[in-house]
């Protein structure tokens, strides 16, 4: 005989439709985004594997100030390494301004993957990085102009050593905007002016199966070999510290946790709330729960039989999300990468791996703990259920209040009473409150950063220089790049080195180091590194073999690089250059250097919009976070805030009974609900704002740069009022409840 | 199924406020006999009453149901003990308020391998024309016919009915309580009422009369009257 309780579930979902709907919305949301975000993610990575496996990814480069093929070769004949031209003409002018790399014809190493139309052929042909297609309006047929001359589009496709253009390995953000990468035929690229030639060689090791350590140990070799053999390396960068190679992998190495940490706290809340939400049915219900354990009923049927209608509902709302995960949810996920990375195109697998992690695990977590808590509740004698006794323990002496109002004191009581609810009230409203404080903070961060280090930048333009050139104008400054052992990431990170001299006109206002063996630190490497006067710092000298130890003696407030500043005179003596030598130009002016002495030219916009830019590419994203956040705040508002009305529907009608009018009934019970919803709306700030930090300091880890942690004034107040506002939207629900409970029902149901 | 109740002790409180609510309480019931458990309220009626349904524990002596000792019964060993031995009415029906008539009463016979049949019950019950109703549709009296069909489908042994009339009129109360003369009848079954009616006293076979946790009588009923015919 199939069990007759089973004929109560679907009668239960229509009596408390609303409730259920609420939190099936809630799970399929929550489980769809998931979903969708895992299998995109997981599909995405394998599609990056496919790509590092069949397009030949270099192992890494170096780059020279001339062509030095034959000397290359020459030096490193005999070693169990492949080096390949992958030569590439620099426009700096691209539509108006962007920088685009446009290498020579690829066959050997670094493949790209073609999105659509063909490889260059002609001389009059480019083939674009899909993101500079899209963001420049350069479609395949259209003409792009390249070194003044005009070229075909003939095609667009990813590049499988710039899936993430970044415009210098250092910087803290993609550019997509203002950098990109493109390929043109042998033809195409001889037209090309040879001043704007960078001469890279990309390498590759024989030994596929080389460990981390032992690549770290190959490059330092090769790199000792090259500048032995009278190399002149300007550039040496591995894959495994190439930003535009790794970044990718990062960030989709902590995107897919994080996610999945986001979902699994959401479902552990929701299981409490559908805890509490049964609790009450539970208390509702107890002396019939009493008469059929007195029955015979065992307690696990019980149990099951409450557990039913959570556990149907969240099944389905699994399998509905999960279907919806893969269904609506692919397209902006998939557009989430291609907007941010120059990606192959993603093949879509079903991932029986995303399916267990967001669509099992969330079942399993949610029929656990309403089993563990059931169990707990059911625990209990029938007997005690039959006496309505419900209390673990022995009866509850009344709390002493203060003195206060009589309204204020039942108000207390009401709080008391129901501290379960307001409990898992207050773990809703610190979720929903902190993907708020995400999505309405993360561009007012983003934007004050790239604000201050606008202001904080004293120089319009900055030119590197890769071959000496004398110019009128500008300030001649020192610039070197090092290495510093980064130990909460356990890597090492990249900074700058910058002489300056002492009149300077730019840098006037940092602190420069006295003694040798000193250097001032910026703000964004103290913060970092944690570094502060007096520390000691490494830095590593990966080109020339070198580890130099430093006393920070000041630090400076300059915030637009990840920099530390020598003395001009000092540096170059560390680096055995001459006195007066010099590398790079700072000007407030546009200086005329011809391109080809310059190895990177950089403009206030390419080192202050990056961010911003990047930031405008989430906008959508960000409304769907607030626009969630608001919806998880009304519908736990409303479910746990429902519950204490109908948990006092007979006291309510006691006070009906003894004259009290509806509004005086509100003022206790709705009170009691709003002043819960607004300190807990006050109490999550510092733990969110708390939260918001500790996830900056992560990803901060795994970036590089820094990003100082900043919260506009108006986001906490604003948090507080979207939450208050929620509530007051929901509570005009509460109130019909209150008006529609009948004096009456103190009179029955008095067991 | 003969019930053997002896010398049960059982106490609630600790330390000082420790009170001994039953005293040494020994007693037989046949099978088949209804047996009636009077007593002022604080007696320890209904608490004999809970032990003997294995719904509270005694704190000494033991009570034996057919083969079954009630004291030696784990938790889990108690739950199968009430569900294939017992039928429990209490004075509120508690009937689940989604599940019709029937269903309530189908609820039980669920628990049970020779469940009597629903139909025939519900004729027996007076309930047929109101089965497909909800509780809330129906009287007092007639939920409290569904809670008595809801203990007896199950066609238990022993029938506990702890105040099974205390929430019902004059008029219902006597249905009740002739359903319950007719069920035993019917069914055979050993049925245990516990009251504070004297009256009820007639219609039993065996009569224990308690005060302040001791049997003060224990007698047979020499003249058992129909149900019917009690008048209070």
């Amino acid at each position: 005989m199939k069990n007759p309780l089973m004929k109560r579930i679907p009668r239960e979902l229509k009596t408390n439709f609303g409730r259920y709907f609420g939190m099936f919305l809630i799970l399929v949301v929550t489980i769809m985004v998931g979903t969708g975000f895992q299998v995109v993610c997981d599909s995405a990575s394998e599609t990056l594997d496919d790509v590092f496996k069949t397009c030949n990814v270099e192992d890494g480069y170096f780059e020279t100030g001339t062509e030095a093929t034959a000397l290359v070769r020459e030096v490193l004949a005999g070693e169990k390494v492949s080096v390949y031209e992958n030569f590439y003409y620099v426009e700096n002018e691209f539509d108006g301004g962007a920088k685009l790399k446009v290498f020579r014809y690829r066959s050997e190493v670094d493949l790209v993957r073609l999105f659509e139309g063909h490889m260059p052929e002609r001389a009059d042909e480019v083939l674009l990085d899909r993101l500079v297609s899209k963001n420049h309006n350069a479609p395949v047929g259209s003409r792009v102009t390249l070194d003044g001359q005009e070229y075909v589009v003939c095609g667009t496709a990813a590049f499988s050593d710039y899936s993430s253009l970044f415009k210098s390995n250092s910087d803290l953000m993609m550019d997509t905007m203002n950098f990109g990468v493109a390929m043109v035929s042998d033809e195409g690229f001889s037209k090309l002016s040879p001043d704007g030639r960078v001469y890279r060689y990309s390498y590759i090791y024989e030994d596929d199966s080389m460990t981390k350590a032992e690549h770290l140990k190959a490059d330092a070799e090769l790199r000792s070999r090259l500048l032995a053999g009278g190399v002149q390396v300007s550039e040496f960068l591995s894959a495994e510290n190439n930003q535009s190679i790794q970044f990718i992998r990062m960030d989709m190495g902590k995107d897919g946790p994080m996610m999945k940490i986001l979902v699994y706290i959401f479902i552990v809340v929701l299981a409490f709330v559908f805890v509490v939400l049964t609790n009450h049915t539970i208390e509702a219900e107890a002396a019939v729960i009493g008469t059929l354990r007195a029955q015979g009923f065992r307690r696990w049927e019980i149990i099951r039989h409450y557990m039913a209608a959570n556990v149907l509902i969240s099944v389905a709302a699994s399998l509905i999300g999960n279907v919806l995960g893969y269904t609506l949810m692919l397209k902006p996920f998939t557009g989430m990468y291609y907007m941010l990375y120059s990606m192959p195109p993603i093949k879509i697998r079903f991932n029986p791996g995303a399916f267990l992690l967001t669509t099992v695990l969330p079942m399993v977590i949610m029929i656990t703990v309403n089993a563990v808590m059931l169990y707990r509740k059911l625990s209990l004698s029938p007997l005690k259920f039959l006496r309505r006794d419900l209390k673990k323990r022995g009866q509850k002496r009344a709390v002493r209040l203060p003195k206060l109002s009589f309204a204020s004191r039942f108000r207390l009581r009401v709080i008391l009473q129901n501290k379960g609810n307001y409990c898992m009230l207050f773990f809703g409203v610190f979720l929903a409150s902190f993907l708020l404080m995400f999505g309405m903070g993360i561009k007012p961060l983003v934007t004050h950063y790239s604000e201050q280090m606008d202001r904080k930048l004293n120089y319009e333009y900055q030119y590197i220089l890769k071959l000496p050139y004398n110019c009128d104008g500008g300030e001649r400054t020192t610039v070197y790049s090092m290495e510093t052992y980064f130990a909460r990431a356990k890597k090492d990170m990249e900074i700058s080195l910058i002489g300056v001299g002492t009149e300077s006109d730019f840098f006037g206002d940092v602190t420069l180091p006295m003694g040798s063996g000193e250097l001032t630190v910026s703000l964004p490497v103290a913060k970092k590194l944690g570094l502060k006067k007096g520390d000691r710092i490494t830095l590593k000298d990966e080109l020339q073999e070198r580890e130099y130890t430093f006393t920070v003696s000041a630090l400076s407030d300059y915030e637009a690089t990840m920099a530390v500043f020598l003395k001009k005179e000092e540096l170059n003596r560390l680096l055995g250059l001459p006195d007066g030598y010099y590398n790079c130009y700072i000007s407030n002016e546009k200086l005329s250097i011809p391109d080809s002495f310059v190895g990177k030219q950089l403009t206030r916009a390419d080192i202050t919009g990056a961010v911003d830019r990047m930031m405008d590419s989430f906008d959508t994203v960000i409304l769907y976070v607030n626009i969630f956040a608001v919806a998880v705040y009304m519908i736990l508002m409303y479910l746990l805030t429902k519950v204490v009305i109908e948990k006092n529907a007979i006291s309510i009608s006691f006070l009906k009974v003894f004259g009290y009018n509806d509004s005086e009934i509100r003022r206790i019970y709705l009170n009691a609900n709003a002043w819960v919803v607004i300190l807990s709306l006050i109490i999550c700030i510092p733990i969110e704002l708390l939260a918001f930090k500790g996830a900056m300091y992560y990803a901060l880890i795994l970036m590089e740069g820094y990003l100082p942690f900043y919260a506009p004034w108006y986001l906490v107040p604003s948090i507080v009022l979207i939450g208050i506002a929620a509530y007051f939207t929901i509570s005009g629900v509460l109130v019909r409840k209150i008006r529609r409970i009948p004096g009456s029902e103190a009179l029955k149901n008095r067991e | 199924m003969n019930l053997r109740i002896r010398d049960v002790h059982k106490f609630y409180g600790e330390q000082e406020s420790r009170i001994e609510v039953l005293k040494g309480i020994d007693c037989e019931v046949s099978s088949g006999e209804i047996c009636v458990l009077l007593g002022p309220s604080g007696s320890g009626k209904s608490t004999l009453l809970n032990i003997i349904g294995g719904i509270e524990t005694m704190d000494s002596g033991s009570i034996e149901i057919g083969d079954e000792r009630i004291e030696k019964l784990d938790e889990a060993h108690l739950t199968e003990y009430r569900r294939n031995y017992l039928g429990f009415v209490f004075q509120f029906y508690n009937l689940i308020p989604n599940l019709t008539i029937r269903e309530n009463i189908e609820v039980c016979a669920y628990l049970s391998r020779r469940a009597l049949d629903i139909d025939e019950l519900l004729e027996t019950l007076g309930l047929s024309e109101h089965a497909d109703k909800l509780p809330s549709q129906v009287s007092g009296g007639q939920q409290q016919r569904c809670a008595i069909g809801r203990a007896l489908v199950k066609n238990p042994a022993l029938l506990l009915c702890d105040e099974p009339t205390g929430a019902l009129d004059y008029k219902t109360s006597k249905e009740i309580l002739e359903l319950i003369e007719r069920i035993n009848a019917k069914y055979h079954n050993t049925v245990i009422i516990v009251t504070h009616n004297e009256a009820i006293r007639g219609m039993a076979h065996r009569v224990l009369k308690l005060r302040d946790g001791r049997i003060v009588r224990n007698y047979v009923n020499e003249s058992v009257i129909a149900a019917r015919d009690l008048e209070w």
